[in-house]
């Protein structure tokens, strides 16, 4: 099933291949190294929409990643460069969607469902004390 | 000759006799359900003749549609559109199925088989009047899928009088193996939940479902269970090894779209236990059954309408979608009214001992229900979002990540606990007998690992902890006791889990650009970058890279990843070279060239990764075997 | 009656979730709003495609309505707009401000070249971050934008599409009214 997603989300690709082994990543430190990948992976290509940015082979991606790396460089924490993103292209843009006001209910939800399950399973044994 | 140039009229006439044996077979169905114990032996012909004509004809034209595909009809629009001169046989067969139409042929057709095969069994062991509910529930699929096929995406449409002299071609990514047989596993999987959905409707309509329907339903449902851990095993080892970044699960919607009928499934057999062995849970049962398949059809749905994952222009057909949701609608809505009607009639009250195998198997299908909906709800929610204008989020990995792991952690603890308790009640002296030893041993080899290992955030410690204790327990508990199935699917639920915590923690990986000559250390091992070279395959030409690879002295081969441009296609794909043995896997994707003879090059050592696929088989073994121990 | 409720409550969740997926087949789930509308539009000073020495600055919106249209010679859609783009060009108190976005400035000039020119106004949209400032993924995409540089609307994708059209000349009517 999912095949033929990926191939949807090919199409829209120039190349599919592994990207951005480039040099500008050098002068990068491991912790930042580390941060780059991180984000990378957390954010969602915009052009093919269910690749995270860190695979994306699009133009938009490599700009993107570019501009990601020199933020790291420059010494911009992870928050600022999301705020920086999120002020031009929306939460959509984030894998992990933010705990706001219209995704309370997305991350309380399993918590809810959860409670919900404890109750049924009590009630299994409540009713032997009566 | 004549007769190969009608070939594909041949196949569309064959189904839409299929279509009016679908008809017939819904009728006949009812009629025989109508007669009750005193349906006449005829009609048990009449019935048989209904399923195995439709099964017939759909073979038939399923038939007609793989020869246009071997013989290159382009007149065939589908086959044009999919296939392509120089592709190579074996392709040519998966082609069949690599797009909407074709997929959607080999659904009826598995349906039709599915149904032939249950009929087969059913004739001696099932009364009449209760095959014929069952049989006619599987027509109203039957019905409402080759209508689908038949009005919107009829995959024998022809471009005359001038065909194309070539065909668009196969998208390379498919060109693999795994993928050849992953669709065909996942749809056995998908399609045979649909006999647990007409038993359950069966069921509802009858008013009884007792511990003999329940040996009606299990062999299918674990049968149909097999084949979708194996498609969804197959599935994430193809992204594996074909995507070229080195994941096997991404959570988007499509795979969630296979993972949620696997939930609820594992749960649905987990309760078919309880109304065998103890009379409880039966409308539990129902529901999930008829869930199981609804959520197949669900899938279906979100993959095929695109009102998930519409990637820019490639958005699917509304008008398919519509009716896809439409006939959904209608399906699950009367089954779930009938549900609702009928369900009342056969509660039963239950009160557990706390420790004793009943409350587990309670937990484990609350965990279960409770993984399910939360992903179907977060796979949803940017639809919900969007369709109520409050905006447009993504739910991706970071939070399936954080809602799934906690909870399969739970659960790991009731598969370790529950095993060893006993039906109604449970000493705790005895529990405790029992998983000392285990939970020692588990002790033990975490402080080994740990200690080992460069440092892990606790989140994973605990992981590693409760995955071998499940380990432990499972081999424990299988010296005592004969459940051989039982215990290969726990330990393939371990095995993966240890697959998934070992490679995640594990795993080196280096992107840098190399030139001939340049080598670097990755994870232990060595790779030197000898030479670049042209290939050529039978329909794509392509470079290589040469990596030789040394672990210390003694040198492990050559590895030569490639960059292939197929000739049907404007897109270059990376094949991933991939040295792997059970407990590592040595993983290089060539990249882009840069100048000066360099290329982009990403290499990684995956450690243990072989384990999460390992697991799965495993589980779809125990699943096979369970089916074959019940007699 | 309560009781009832219970056994019909996996149809009413159910139709819930129908009910969305429904109203879901008329979307388009790719289509991202944009963050900047009724937000003072970035601002730029860019080259001119056509004329390297002159530069562009985003004051250029003062007291002109302005429809910017995001394009690139290597996009396929937007070689098709050109009619449309033409009777954009020509509607009266209207700018037609092309940005290149993320091209080759030779191609794309011989792209203009060969297709014909429809815009007041070339910018090239490979410098610095305009792109991102923009919030731009993809061409095309197109923003209307008042007398006062508010971005007042953005579509993505081609404006051959009936619904784009309609929408992006309501959009101009209601700003001539004003």
């Amino acid at each position: 099933m999912r095949s033929f997603f990926w191939v949807w989300c090919l199409m829209c690709l120039p190349v599919y291949a592994i990207a951005h082994a480039s040099n500008t990543r050098v002068e990068m430190s491991m912790e930042q190294q580390q941060r780059y990948t991180e984000l990378t992976q957390e954010l969602r290509c915009l052009v093919c929409q269910n690749e995270a940015l860190s695979d994306s082979q699009s133009v938009f991606a490599k700009k993107l990643r570019q501009q990601i790396s020199d933020k790291i460089v420059a010494g911009e924490s992870k928050q600022a460069i999301v705020g920086y993103l999120t002020s031009r292209y929306g939460d959509f843009i984030l894998y992990k969607p933010p705990f706001q006001k219209n995704t309370y209910l997305l991350w309380s939800f399993p918590l809810l469902a959860l409670f919900m399950g404890m109750i049924i399973l009590s009630r299994f044994f409540g009713r032997r004390a009566s | 000759m004549m007769g190969a140039l009608v070939l594909p009229e041949l196949g569309h006439f064959s189904l839409i006799l299929a279509f009016i044996f679908s008809i017939y077979q819904m009728g006949v169905g009812g009629v025989a359900a109508r007669c009750g114990l005193s349906a006449h032996k005829q009609l048990a012909y009449l019935l048989l003749t209904s399923v195995y004509g439709q099964v017939f004809f759909l073979i038939l034209s399923y038939l007609a549609l793989t020869y246009a595909f071997l013989t290159h009809d382009f007149s065939v629009s589908y086959v044009a559109a999919h296939a392509h001169t120089r592709l190579p046989w074996p392709y040519r067969l998966s082609a069949v199925w690599s797009a909407h139409e074709g997929s959607l042929l080999l659904w009826v057709t598995l349906l039709g088989g599915w149904s032939a095969a249950f009929l087969c069994y059913a004739r001696t062991r099932i009364p009449l009047a209760i095959q014929g509910s069952i049989v006619m529930v599987l027509g109203v699929l039957s019905v409402g899928f080759i209508s689908f096929l038949l009005f919107t995406s009829n995959p024998f449409l022809r471009l005359l009088p001038e065909p194309p002299l070539e065909g668009q071609g196969l998208n390379p990514l498919l060109q693999d193996p795994g993928l050849a047989i992953h669709p065909p596993m996942l749809y056995m999987g998908y399609v045979g939940f649909a006999l647990a959905f007409a038993v359950a409707v069966a069921a509802l309509l009858r008013g009884k479902f007792d511990g003999v329907w329940v040996q009606w339903l299990k062999p299918w449902v674990m049968l149909a269970w097999s084949f979708l851990t194996l498609g969804i095993t197959l599935g994430s080892w193809w992204a594996y090894r074909v995507l070229g970044w080195g994941g096997w699960w991404f959570w988007d919607p499509v795979e969630n779209a296979a993972l949620l009928p696997w939930l609820a499934a594992t749960a649905l057999f987990h309760s078919l236990i309880m109304v065998e062995k103890r009379h409880a849970f039966k409308i539990w049962v129902l529901l999930l059954a008829i869930l199981t398949f609804c959520l197949s059809l669900l899938g279906t749905f979100l993959v095929r309408s695109g009102v998930l994952i519409s990637v820019h222009a490639f958005a699917s057909d509304p008008l398919r979608g519509a009716y896809l949701l439409k006939f959904l609608m209608t399906v699950v809505c009367l089954a779930l009214l009938l549900f609702a009607w009928r369900s009342p009639l056969l509660v039963t009250r239950q009160v557990f001992h706390f420790l004793s195998k009943e409350t587990f198997l309670l937990i484990n299908n609350i965990i279960l229900f409770v993984l399910m909906i939360s992903v179907l709800f977060a796979t949803l929610y940017p639809l919900f979002l969007d369709v109520l204008g409050m905006g447009k989020i993504s739910v991706g990995p970071p939070y399936f990540n954080a809602v799934f792991i906690p909870l399969f952690l739970l659960l790991v603890i009731a598969m370790c606990i529950g095993p060893c308790c006993h039906w109604q009640k449970t000493r705790p002296g005895q529990l405790i007998k029992q998983l000392r030893w285990p939970i020692c041993l588990a002790v033990m080899v975490t402080v080994v690992i740990k200690l080992g290992l460069p440092p892990l955030p606790w989140l994973k410690i605990i992981a590693l902890f409760l995955s071998l204790t499940l380990a432990f327990t499972t081999v424990f508990i299988s010296t005592q006791r004969r459940r051989l199935g039982m215990m290969l699917a726990h330990m393939g639920v371990a095995v993966c889990a240890l697959g998934i915590i070992l490679s995640t923690s594990l795993q080196t990986q280096r992107e840098l650009s190399m030139r001939p000559g340049d080598s670097i250390a990755v994870g232990g091992h060595q790779f030197e970058f000898m030479n670049v070279h042209a290939v050529e395959g039978e329909n794509y030409e392509g470079v290589a890279a040469d990596f030789r690879v040394y672990h210390g002295l003694q040198t492990l081969g050559l590895l030569s990843p490639e960059k292939r441009h197929y000739f049907s296609s404007q897109n270059g794909i990376s094949q991933a070279a991939i040295s792997s043995n059970l407990f590592r896997d040595l993983y290089i994707v060539l990249g882009e060239p840069l100048e000066k003879n360099n290329w982009a090059v990403r290499i990684y050592n995956k450690p243990y990764v072989r384990f999460i696929w390992l697991g799965g088989l495993l589980m779809m073994l125990g699943g096979l075997i369970s089916l074959s121990s019940k007699k | 009656m309560k009781k009832k409720f219970f056994y019909f409550l996996p149809f009413f969740v159910f139709m819930l979730i129908a009910f969305f997926l429904w109203r879901g087949l008329r979307l388009d789930p790719a289509q991202l709003p944009s963050t900047l509308i009724d937000k003072v539009a970035p601002s730029f000073v860019l080259p001119s495609l056509l004329d390297e020495q002159k530069k562009i600055r985003s004051s250029i919106f003062y007291g002109k309505i302005s429809i910017v249209h995001v394009w690139s010679s290597e996009c396929k859609v937007c070689e098709n707009e050109y009619d449309v783009l033409l009777q954009l060009a020509q509607l009266p108190k209207v700018q037609l401000i092309g940005l290149d976005y993320e091209d080759d400035p030779i191609s794309a000039k011989r792209y203009l070249l060969e297709k014909g020119n429809p815009y007041h106004q070339v910018l090239r949209g490979d410098q610095k971050n305009v792109g991102l400032n923009w919030g731009i993924y993809g061409t095309p995409e197109t923003f209307v934008i008042d007398q006062r540089g508010v971005i007042r609307g953005k579509w993505l994708g081609s404006l051959n599409e009936e619904k784009t059209r309609e929408q992006l000349k309501a959009c101009l009517r209601s700003l001539k009214d004003a």
